[in-house]
Formats: C-alpha cells, structure tokens, sequence
C-alpha cells in the first residue's frame, strides 16, 4: 500500500491522520460487539422462552452443575479481563516487556476458562447429563425416553405445575426398546449414542440391555460416591422435560467457549505482534480492539452464570 | 453554493476517461483482482458473482413456473422435485441476490465515491464479507448436489427438523451453514459502511447535506448489524437442534416451533428493509437526478429511512396471524404493520412531487425508476390487505401474498437494483450502452412481471394456495398467463444482459457527468482512478443541478463557466 502520507507506517492509504484510524476502529469494534450482543440476546431469549414453558427442568437442572466450578470460572474470567485492562495500558505506555507479561496472563486465564468447562463437561457426560431427549439420562442413569408427545403438541403454552409432572410414571427404558412419536426417533437416538460415544469415549450399551450399568462403571468418578437412591434423595425425581436444561446449558456455554477460544487465538496473535514490538503510545489499535473483545467475552458469562448456575 | 465547486478533472481526462489511468489499469492480472483491496473491484466482483447466482435462482423460477403451466404433471412427475425447486430459488434469489445486491455490490462501488473518500473503512475486512459471501453461496449452493431442500426458505420447523437417516438432512445442514455465513457477509458489510459513513464523510458533508443514497444504507447497515445475529444464531440452533437433538423446536422432544418462526421473522421482517430501503436510495437518486429537479421533502426522506429501519422491528408478528399467536398479539402486530406504510407512502409522495413540473429525461435508469413506483404502489398497497387481520386469515399462504411479495421483491427491489446498475454503469465501466436497447429491455421485463404476478393476485384470492404442485383447472388460464409473463421476463433480462455486454465492445467511452447529477460520484473521472478523487470538491448540496449545463459534443454535463 501507498502511503505519501504521515510517518506512522500503520497508517492506511485511506486516512487523514492516525486519530481517524484509530476512533475507527474502536467504532468497527463496537459495532462488532453490538452484534455479538445480539447475538447472544438471541440465546438469552431461547433461554427465557424455554424456562418459562418448563420451569421444572431449570428448578431440577441446575442443582447437577457444579456451584464451585462455575464461580472459580467466573473469577478466572474477571481476573483475566484485569490483565488484559493492564494489558492494554501497558501497550499505550511503551512497555514492551509488561504488555507481553499481561497478554500472557490473559492467555492463561482462558486456558484456565477452558480446563475447568473441560472437567464440568466430562462431569456431565460421565453422568449422562447430557443435551436432548437421547442423551439425557438423568443421575440415576435411566434415559428417558418417554416424553409425552401429544401434551408437547398442545397449543396451551401456559407451563404445568411441576408437582403434576413429576407425578406422572416414567417410562424407564432404552431407546432400542421404546417406540416414540415420531417413528423416526429410535433411528435417530441410535445417532446420538454414536456421537456421544465419540464426544465422551463412552461405550454404547449392548442393544436391549438398559443403560444404567454406565452409573455403576462411573460410581466412584465424581468422588461424591452416593448411588442410585442418593441422587433422587437429594435432587429429586428428575422431569421428563430435564433434558431441555442440559441442552440449553450446553447450547450456551458451547457457543461463549466458542468465543473464549476465538479470543485466546486474537490474544496471542497480538501476543506475538507485541514481541516484535508492533505497539507502542503510537500505534496501540489491535490491543486496544482485542482486549474489548475480551471484555465483552467476559461480559457474556457474568450473565451466564447465574442464568445457568444460581436458580433458585 | 457554486462558488464553492471546483472542476476536478481536466477536461482531457472527462472526455477519455478510459484511456486516462483509472482503477482498471492501476494494476494486471487475476490476483490482482481476486486479492484486491479496492472497493471499487470488490464491487465489481460482488456484481458478477451476484449475476451467477441471479441467473441460477432464475432458472429454478422458469421451472417452477413451466410446471404450472398444465394441471398434474409438466416438467417432473415428482412433487418432491418441485419443491426443491421453489426453495432453492427463494433461497438463492434472497440471500444471495437481493440482500448483498444493493449494499454490498453497488453500495461498495458507489458509496466512497459519493462520500469522497478512497476506499471503504476496512478494506481488508470489505474482501473478507465478498469470501464470506462466496463460501456462504458454495454451501447454499451445494445443496443442489445432494438432493436439494424442500422446506421452503423460510426453514420453518418441524418441516426441517430431519433425521440424520434421511436422504435431505445433508442438503438441511449445508444450506443452513450457507445462510449462516451468508449472514456474517451480511453483517461485517454492515459494520464496514457505518464506520465509513461516520467517519470518511467529507468536512462540508454534514449528515443533512448526505445524498438520500447514504441515509439509505445507513439504516439498511444498522439493520444489518442488529439484525442479522437473530438469525445466525436460530439457524444455528436449529443445525443443532438437528445435529444433536436438543427439544429447543421439535415437538417430539418438547420443544416449540412456532418459537422457531418467532426468531426467524425476527430476522426476516427486517431483512424485508435490508432489500428495500437501499432500493428506495437509489430511487431517491434517479427521480432527481434523471428529473433534473432537487429532491423533494429531503428530510422527510431521510427521517422516513430511518423510521422504516425503527418500525421494522416490530412488525414480525404480521407473518404469523394463523400461527396460533394469541388474539391480542394478533392485533398489535397488525396494527404496527399499517405504521410501516406512513414512511414508505412518504417517500413515494415526495418522489412523486420530485418529478411533478421537472423536465424528465426519459432512459433506461428512469424507465426502471418509474416501473418501481408503479409496482410498488400495487405491492404496498396489497402489503396493507394482508397487514388486515381478518382478510390474512383468508389470503394467507396463498399466491395472493407470492405476487405481494414479489411485487416488493423483486418489482421493486430488483427493479431499482437494475436502474442503478444503468445509471451507474457508466460512471465505474467507463462506457456508454445502447440507450434504445436498455430501454427495450426494461419495457420487456416491466411487461413481463406485470403478466406474471397481476394473475396471481387474481388467483389468489380466489384460494389458490401457494407452493403446491398441481391446481384446480379453474385457475388454468391465469397459470399459463403467469408462465407467459415469465418467459417474457427472462427474455427481457437477455436483452439487458447483451445491452451491458455489448457497451462493453462498442460502446462509446463515457463522459465524468452523461446524466447531470451533482452528487460527489459524478464530479470524478469515469472510471475512477485508483483513489478515485484528486481533489475533492466542496459540494454543499448534491441536488443542485444548476451549475451544471450539456455539452453536445462531449455527450454529457461540464460545469458552466
Ligand atoms: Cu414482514
């Protein structure tokens, strides 16, 4: 690119000076987080929708995920947008050595974001609490295929008082056994084991066995130890519709760790920008334009965790 | 506010603007094309590749509309295929055609230069949007291969929550992730021309003295940009919920599919502005400008704009009258949607009084300008039928709403599009086209819509309903009416095609001014150079044509003086 221009070799052909560049890119970026609010907004109205038509599969679901684990996250999270602010000020103040010290903290903070959503995700799995009808199976390790399908059809959105839900007999069976509306379904359950199978390493049950012996394989994994009356004692009976839950969990935590590891990608490559000695007072735009995108990506999971985690 | 205009190129360079340099000799080959970051190339690009796809979603229409030429069986005996048909070429026409057709094609060539500027905000981010657009196409396109979709664009669930043991389920996912990326194009052209818009605007340029064209795609990118997310995360919820089965739509699994239509219209209602609002931009250009009279109401314009980019949010709901909303929600959403009709009968008045005592020049961007007003009063008018609550529950899902539709679509989207592109065409190819022939061909596609869709409103509300493959032979002579027109049509944008073509090999080099606008587009060579301006000239108001008078010779306007 030509320049002829300024003396700031970061300057594009297409602007005045680097005052101009510069509040544009912060207006790109703002804009980029404008969409990415929506985008989420998106999902947080699914989540709203979802929880109003089954409230019972949010009182049940959320006792299974782990308190502890998502408030270390969300302090891992908070504290790596604090490097990533020093960050940002260290790179306008021409510290080359401080701006690459933070980035990789920050960096770190992801990566730490990361493993702990890793250990809650195999948790999940190893307890079958999983997304979708197929895949959930509940603490007690019965999948529950046995959802009724006329009282999903009814146009009466109006939610049913969970007592009379959990009332009802569960149809504890497998899904090779249980003919479901519509007739598609079974060959479509046999697809989502498949999938798990490779997510979670889990072996497939042999057909017609049921498929709590997994709970027995598992029983010591957790560390908690309790068995199969344990679960129901201390959670309850779980509702025909907690898969629904599990799928908004995973639907929402999928898509923001989608977006952590977007972020760690952009963070070392300004990591890298920074050690070649890029920024400086007078070109600060990628770190500046990264470390929002952090925040926002921080911003996000504020509103995650007690919308997932803290029900009451 | 002459005194403060300046000739910007020497006479020389406006009379042989192709010979002097310009952005097509700037630099060779194809890499050069492909890795460009020139706006103006983009563009360019975005218009042949826009055609591609405009001429494949027209052979699915030609299909479509050979098979309803007899009751029962024409082409395919297989209901199925038909189906196929008429989904892939909604699905093409607007995600790949109509919505990047105005902003991202033309709005790339059109808007620095009206701005003044060199490029885009981001270019790099510009080349970007154009391969998402690409790769998007690639998988909406694919599908072809694999069988084809059949839901209908719309996706509307359960019809395309499919088994991963059916034979559509792979066409589901890829024209899914095709709309997916599509949408991103979408989004991060948005963002590009916001930016650009704020921040490249010439000192003199206040937003009130911005051509009518600008305050267009200004609010088409805020729609854009708050829009379009809604509709990349339901898509992308529902390949998950078809992936892994979720229960967030599927009945089955105790999800809800009208929350599914909710999110899509959500989209799609405003993705309606996204096609029509930069087409009326470019109305608001031809009326003036091909009237040689200032625009009419200029504010009224702009704030109408604006007000159809606030108002188009609301509306969703009006697609949903026999969804099973509740009857109050009901009554909302038809009232809101009659609110939309005050900012789009403003502007149709005010180009209207824009034309009344001008001295209009009649040509082919007119042609298609005035074909516009005269569809689109026929497709917002019928817009206010179905906005009725008690006549939707009759005419929906009928062809009544496909010529409504259409009518807006493409009678005006499609057609505005098409008058830009000739009014434009000589300011970025250089060339001249043959004037008769562009206006034989607008005349011949004018007709040919006209027959084609005025039957189907006939049919419609007589209950023939939308998107079926046989009919009652009641409605024979209205379908072979339809098919005629439609022909007439394809053989109307043949004519276009070659007129363009053939400017291309013979036409004759075009002058910096042939129409006499005053915007900053027309005080710059054609083609443009590189960075387009060498200076800038201060233009306080862009539709003030008086200082500027034909010159015989040269086939277009100089400056007097
Ligand atoms: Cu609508």
């Amino acid at each position: 690119m030509s320049h002829g221009h300024g003396d700031n070799p970061y300057l594009g052909h297409h602007w005045d000076n680097m005052e101009q560049q510069f509040s544009s890119a912060k207006l790109g970026m703002w804009l980029f987080m404008a969409q990415e609010i929506l985008f989420f907004s998106g999902l947080f109205c699914f989540y709203a929708v979802l929880r109003f038509n089954n409230p019972e599969a949010f009182e049940y679901g959320h006792q299974l995920l782990d308190k502890i684990m998502g408030a270390v996250n969300t302090i891992v999270l908070l504290l790596s947008s604090l490097t990533m602010a020093l960050g940002v000020r260290a790179a306008q103040t021409n510290q080359k050595r401080a701006t690459c010290i933070f980035l990789a903290l920050t960096f770190l903070g992801g990566c730490g974001f990361m493993v702990i959503k890793g250990i809650e995700y195999n948790a999940k799995g190893t307890h079958g609490s999983l997304w979708g009808l197929a895949n959930f199976k509940g603490e007690d390790g019965v999948q529950k295929v046995g959802f009724d399908y006329g009282k999903a059809f009814s146009t009466d959105l109006a939610p049913e008082p969970p007592a009379e839900r959990a009332a009802k007999p569960e149809v504890a069976s497998d899904a090779e056994t249980a003919a479901i509306e519509p007739g598609g379904m079974v060959a479509e359950a046999l697809d989502q084991k498949e999938v798990r199978s490779i997510l979670f390493g889990e072996a497939l049950p042999p057909p017609g066995k049921h498929g709590g012996h997994e709970e027995d394989e598992h029983a010591g994994d957790d560390g908690h130890d309790h068995g199969h009356a344990g679960h129901v004692e201390q959670w309850g009976t779980p509702p025909p519709t907690a898969h629904i839950f599990f799928s908004v969990y995973f639907g929402l935590t999928a898509l923001h760790g989608i977006h952590v590891v977007v972020g760690m990608g952009l963070i070392a490559w300004v990591f890298v920008n920074a050690r070649r000695g890029k920024y400086s007072s007078k070109y600060f735009t990628q770190v500046e334009v990264v470390g929002l995108y952090w925040h926002l990506v921080d911003l996000i999971w504020i509103f995650l965790f007690p919308l997932l985690y803290l029900i009451s | 506010m002459s005194e403060s205009q300046t000739a910007s190129a020497s006479p020389q360079s406006v009379k042989f603007g192709l010979e002097a340099p310009n952005f097509f000799t700037a630099s060779k080959g194809l890499a050069s094309w492909l890795l460009t970051l020139d706006h103006k190339r983009i563009g360019i690009m975005y218009l042949i590749a826009i055609t591609i796809a405009f001429a494949l979603g027209g052979a699915f229409a030609l299909m479509v509309r050979t098979e309803l030429f007899f009751a029962g069986p024409t082409i395919t005996s297989d209901p199925n295929q038909y189906n196929v048909w008429f989904t892939v070429h909604a699905a093409m026409m607007i995600f790949m055609v109509i919505i990047p057709g105005v902003p991202a094609a033309l709005g790339n060539i059109i808007l620095p230069l009206m701005l003044g500027a060199k490029d885009v905000a981001f270019p790099r981010l510009n080349l970007a949007s154009f391969y998402f657009w690409i790769v998007g196409s690639l998988f909406l396109g694919s599908v072809l291969f694999f069988g084809g979709v059949d839901t209908g664009w719309t996706f509307y669930t359960p019809y395309s929550i499919i088994g991963t043991g059916s034979t559509m389920a792979t066409s589901v996912y890829l024209a899914l992730f095709g709309v997916f990326i599509l949408g991103f194009s979408s989004i991060l052209t948005g963002v590009n021309f916001i930016v650009t818009i704020h921040k490249l605007r010439p000192r003199v340029m206040t937003w009130f003295r911005m051509p009518l064209f600008l305050w267009a795609i200004y609010s088409t990118a805020v729609i854009q940009v708050l829009a379009t997310p809604v509709l990349a995360i339901t898509v992308l919820l529902l390949m998950v919920e078809n992936f892994f089965g979720l229960g967030l739509f599927d009945p089955a699994l105790g999800g809800d599919p009208v929350l599914f239509q909710h999110f899509f219209w959500f989209y799609s209602h405003p993705a309606v502005y996204i096609m029509i609002l930069p087409a009326m931009g470019i109305m608001s250009e031809l009326i003036s400008i091909h009237s040689h009279k200032h625009v009419f109401g200029y504010r009224f314009i702009a704030y109408s704009s604006v007000a159809i980019a606030m108002f188009g949010f609301i509306v969703w709901g009006h697609h949903m009258f026999t969804s099973g909303m509740s009857g109050l929600l009901n009554a909302v959403f038809s009232f809101l949607t009659f609110s939309v009709s005050i900012p789009s009968a403003i502007k149709m008045f005010n180009w209207l009084s824009t034309m009344y005592r001008g001295s209009i020049s009649i040509n082919t961007p007119m042609l298609w300008a005035l074909g516009f007003m005269f569809n689109f009063a026929i497709g917002g008018l019928t817009g206010l039928f179905l906005g009725t609550l008690s006549v939707d529950i009759h005419l929906h899902d009928t062809y009544f709403v496909v010529a409504h539709f259409h009518y807006v679509m493409m009678g005006s989207a499609l057609f505005a599009f098409f008058g830009g592109v000739f009014h434009w065409w000589p300011k970025f190819i250089g060339k001249m086209y043959n004037e008769k022939m562009g206006m034989v061909g607008a005349t011949m596609v004018f007709w040919g819509f006209n027959i084609t869709f005025l039957p189907q409103f006939i049919m419609g509300s007589q209950g023939m309903p939308r998107r079926y493959y046989d009919f009652d032979p009641a409605f024979l002579i209205w379908h072979q009416m339809s098919t005629l027109g439609s022909y007439l049509q394809a053989a109307g944008f043949v004519v276009c095609a070659y007129t363009l073509a053939m400017s291309l090999v013979k036409g004759r080099l075009a002058p910096a001014n042939p129409w006499g606008g005053n915007s900053l587009e027309w005080h710059c060579q054609s083609p443009p150079i590189l960075e387009n301006f060498e200076t800038v000239p201060d233009v306080e108001d862009c539709y003030d044509y008086t200082d500027w008078q034909y010159d015989r010779e040269l086939g277009g306007y100089v400056l007097k003086g």
